[in-house]
């Protein structure tokens, strides 16, 4: 294998596998087989020619035999016999008889009678003289000739009288009678006969035996041929012969079927293989199809139709239980993505080092990159935070924190990489805009490793910056508009102040120096003049004090507020001694206040007590306090210690409808005739109270009673800004 | 009981003619009717006493044994004009009562660091106007020594 080919193909790999050696295979046996074949039916063939050799020779010799005892028994005719001793029957009958001779064998058979000398006594033909034939002597000396030749077949057989032959009876077939002589009945295709020098005597075919020169390359017939020796005829052989092409044709037959059968086997095994590569294969990419589905589309819920063969039924039936388990026992891609599609705020995943993973949707619609562009990127490349109004975080113990993980690329310095952080940053769009985030920040944990990365959550805070921005505008706007006033009441004061303080001198002159001329009703304007200037005096020093509760307010120290307490009653001894009230003051705490401003309370407080005195009632004032956790001011809420201090009195209390009115500027419940007083002075406690922090508060009912409660913290964390 | 060499010389230095009116009638009513004179402003208590431009024919005349000053005075205030005065070799030996509606604290302790002799908030009736008179003017010329001009 070299390097990253891809694999090739189940059905082509086997194709390739099993096709060549399966042919390879049956060529080797074809040809196996067809030379065994060629070997046998060969030898058969050679010995039923071997057998039918023998079979034509002795029909050929029976043949010759009959014709030799044919004219054997000529020779023994006793007419023949006497002829040659009895001229008168030589001369009548022999002739005859010759003429009417009829041999067996071809007609045309050439019969003579000689005399021991060769001479012809008689003939069926003309022209026959053997005076010189070499044969003769020895047939006259007894012997039987039968001599085949390719000028014919001639016996000659003796005519013996009284022990002594006399003559001889020749019979000669020509040469062309031959083939009508040895048509004996065969099972070859031709036979021969020749001498033992192989000089051809006879030849059934022509072809046949011509087959020398044929094998000396100068036909096209090839011959199988069996050779055996004539009986009788000791100097000559017979050859008998099949045309091979013949002999083989069946087996030529045999062997175009047999390629053939074996062709169609190749043909048979490859679509064989490809119908089982196909019926293999096909279950297999359902399969890769279905695990595809699973696995790149994240659907549990697919499952696997069975099919196939019992092992593919058993591997669908497996696979369905796996994702049945998978299914129960974890959450769907898709069911993540649609959470993670679902939320509002840019939910980005990045590696350990910063590098995006992936991101929900509300990413790519609120930074304008695609999923692509921004998978493999740097976080830090699209978020920079400041460091600023985070909260301190607590000091992680020094065992719980790694050093792994500061690469320079996540480039968000600020965040807490060790946990949970939140810091506020910016965030970078691909149009270049950026917007206000929140970024949270936690560490991916799951499985073995601790550390699989980051979640890093971005909330879009604009319209929160902006309304902090505007709520920081508003406040200052309030600042600076509570100071003008602030300033408005002093100055005001101070320039109201002047008039009054001469109508008032003025008054008093007229008074003092023309009483006398004034009538009683001159007077008694008079005195309705300078008591409205009093109250207006008495107004414009209330208001003055309540503008100084901001203005001229002291740092914060440790103040006794039982101590605070007892001081103002003996300033208030004249009151006291007056209502013959009883004050009982509990044991009070020491706290974080401006010491003026809470003996300033203390004496609104109890004076106010002593002022709303039942008629005929001595006033009882209790001072207690207590200990409460409220959320403080200072610590953005955050819980600490209060001290409730509660004033009540046995008064006459008030309509629960005005427990928040009596706390307003220049409110009053009751006619200046009945009480004197301007109604600021629960103003001025209310200011006290808020600007330690605290808060105020009434309880009463009418001809009962009141309670004011004033809510104060114990520590004040910030020194006011004077 | 007054003692007889020793001439009353007030100068008062209040923009305010009411005040002013009230502070003369006072001083009436506390047996005082000569040796006051009046200023209006800062630059015209620093020209009467170094008898300048109006006050040129005045040259000669002894200067005032007490000053009533007034804090909040056009042109230029008490506060000013006390730190000019505490700065004159001669001047700054004529103790000066600040008389002034203000009671504001700091008002209070600048006035002193500057080196006035007492600070009084104006009264608001006349009786107390006139009872302040006849302390001030009990305490500077029959009780305390002042230097020899």
């Amino acid at each position: 294998m070299t390097g990253k080919k891809p694999p090739s193909r189940l059905l082509p790999r086997v194709l390739l596998r099993v096709l060549p050696v399966t042919g390879l295979v049956l060529l080797v046996v074809l040809l196996v087989a067809s030379s065994v074949a060629k070997k046998t039916i060969r030898g058969e063939l050679q010995q039923r020619l071997d057998r039918e050799a023998a079979q034509v020779a002795t029909a050929v010799s029976l043949r010759i035999q009959a014709l030799v005892e044919a004219a054997d028994s000529l020779a023994a005719n006793d007419l023949v016999v006497n002829s040659l001793v009895d001229f008168e029957a030589r001369l009548n009958y022999i002739p005859t008889l010759f003429q009417s001779i009829r041999m067996p064998g071809p007609a045309g058979a050439k019969v003579t009678l000689t005399d021991y000398r060769g001479r012809t006594v008689t003939s069926n033909s003309a022209a026959a003289t053997y005076e010189d034939a070499p044969w003769l002597s020895d047939v006259m000396k007894g012997g039987r000739l039968a001599l085949i030749s390719r000028e014919g077949l001639l016996i000659a057989r003796p005519v013996v009288y009284s022990g002594r032959p006399e003559g001889a009876v020749v019979v000669e077939h020509h040469r062309d009678n031959l083939a009508q002589l040895l048509d004996v009945p065969v099972q070859v295709a031709a036979f021969a006969i020749t001498t033992v020098d192989h000089d051809l005597v006879f030849s059934s075919a022509d072809t046949f035996h011509k087959r020398d020169a044929v094998e000396r390359g100068e036909g096209h017939d090839h011959w199988v041929v069996a050779t055996t020796s004539m009986p009788r005829f000791p100097h000559l052989q017979l050859e008998v012969g099949e045309l091979e092409d013949e002999a083989f044709a069946a087996f030529h037959r045999l062997g175009y079927a047999m390629t053939a059968s074996a062709v169609v086997a190749v043909v048979a095994v490859a679509l064989s293989i490809v119908a089982t590569a196909l019926s293999t294969t096909k279950p297999l990419v359902r399969f890769v199809d279905g695990i595809g589905r699973v696995a790149k589309a994240g659907n549990l819920h697919y499952r696997m139709e069975p099919f196939g063969s019992a092992e593919f039924h058993a591997l669908a039936s497996s696979f369905n239980g796996m994702l049945d388990t998978i299914d129960r026992t974890t959450t769907s891609r898709d069911y993540v993505d649609s959470v993670l599609n679902s939320i509002q705020e840019v939910l980005v995943v990045s590696g350990p080092g910063g590098d995006i993973r992936t991101c929900n949707r509300a990413t790519i619609e609120t930074l304008g990159y695609t999923l692509d562009e921004l998978q493999g990127r740097p976080i830090g490349s699209l978020v920079a935070c400041r460091k600023s109004d985070v909260q301190p975080p607590e000091p992680a113990p020094e065992s719980s924190r790694r050093t792994t993980c500061r690469p320079a690329s996540c480039n968000l310095g600020c965040i807490d990489l060790d946990g949970r952080s939140s810091v506020e940053g910016r965030l970078r769009r691909k149009d270049g805009g950026e917007i206000s985030i929140q970024i949270s920040t936690s560490r991916l944990t799951f499985g073995e490793s601790a550390d699989q990365g980051l979640i890093f959550v971005l909330t879009d805070i604009t319209d929160r910056k902006q309304a902090e921005q505007l709520l920081e505008q508003r406040a200052q706007e309030l600042a600076r508009s509570n100071a003008e006033l602030e300033q408005f009441a002093s100055v005001a004061s101070h320039d109201l102040q002047e008039p009054l303080r001469k109508v008032q001198a003025f008054g008093d002159r007229l008074r003092n120096k023309y009483a006398d001329r004034l009538d009683q009703q001159g007077l008694d304007y008079l005195s309705r003049m300078q008591n409205a200037t009093g109250r207006m005096q008495s107004l414009i020093q209330d208001l003055l004090a309540f503008s100084r509760v901001s203005t001229r307010g002291q740092p914060f120290v440790g103040v006794d507020l039982g101590q605070v307490a007892r001081e103002v009653v003996f300033d208030l001894e004249v009151p006291v001694q007056e209502t013959v009230a009883r004050i009982e003051i509990d044991d009070l705490p020491t706290i974080d206040a401006d010491p003026l401003q809470i003996r300033q309370l203390f004496q609104n407080l109890i004076g106010n007590a002593l002022k709303y005195h039942r008629e005929g009632v001595a006033p009882v004032v209790h001072v207690t306090a207590e200990t409460q956790r409220n959320g403080h001011p200072a610590l953005n809420g955050a819980a600490a210690e209060f001290c409730r201090i509660c004033v009540a009195d046995n008064g006459i209390g008030f309509e629960a409808e005005y427990a928040e009115r009596i706390f307003g500027m220049f409110q009053r419940l009751h006619g200046r005739d009945a009480y004197e007083g301007t109604g600021v002075g629960l103003a001025i406690c209310r200011k006290i109270a808020e600007r330690h922090g605290g808060t105020i508060e009434a309880d009463g009912r009418p001809g009962d009673g009141a309670t004011i409660i004033v809510t104060l913290p114990f520590e004040q964390f910030v020194q006011e800004r004077t | 009981m007054r003692v007889a060499e020793k001439p009353i010389s007030i100068l008062v230095a209040d923009d305010d003619p009411d005040d002013r009116l009230l502070i003369a009638e006072a001083l009436v009513d506390t047996d005082i009717a000569e040796g006051i004179d009046f200023v209006e402003d800062g630059v015209e208590l620093l020209a009467y006493l170094r008898r300048q431009e109006k006050f040129a024919p005045l040259k000669g005349r002894a200067l005032p044994a007490l000053i009533l000053l007034d804090l909040n005075m056009p042109r230029k205030d008490g506060r000013e004009v006390l730190d000019e005065l505490k700065s004159d070799p001669v001047l700054r030996r004529i103790p000066v009562v600040v008389l002034t509606t203000s009671n504001a604290e700091e008002d209070i302790q600048r006035t002193y660091d500057l080196g006035v002799s007492s600070f009084i908030v104006k009264p608001v009736s006349f009786e107390t106007l006139v009872s302040t008179m006849r302390t001030v003017t009990r305490y500077w010329f029959d009780t305390v020594s002042l230097p020899e001009q």
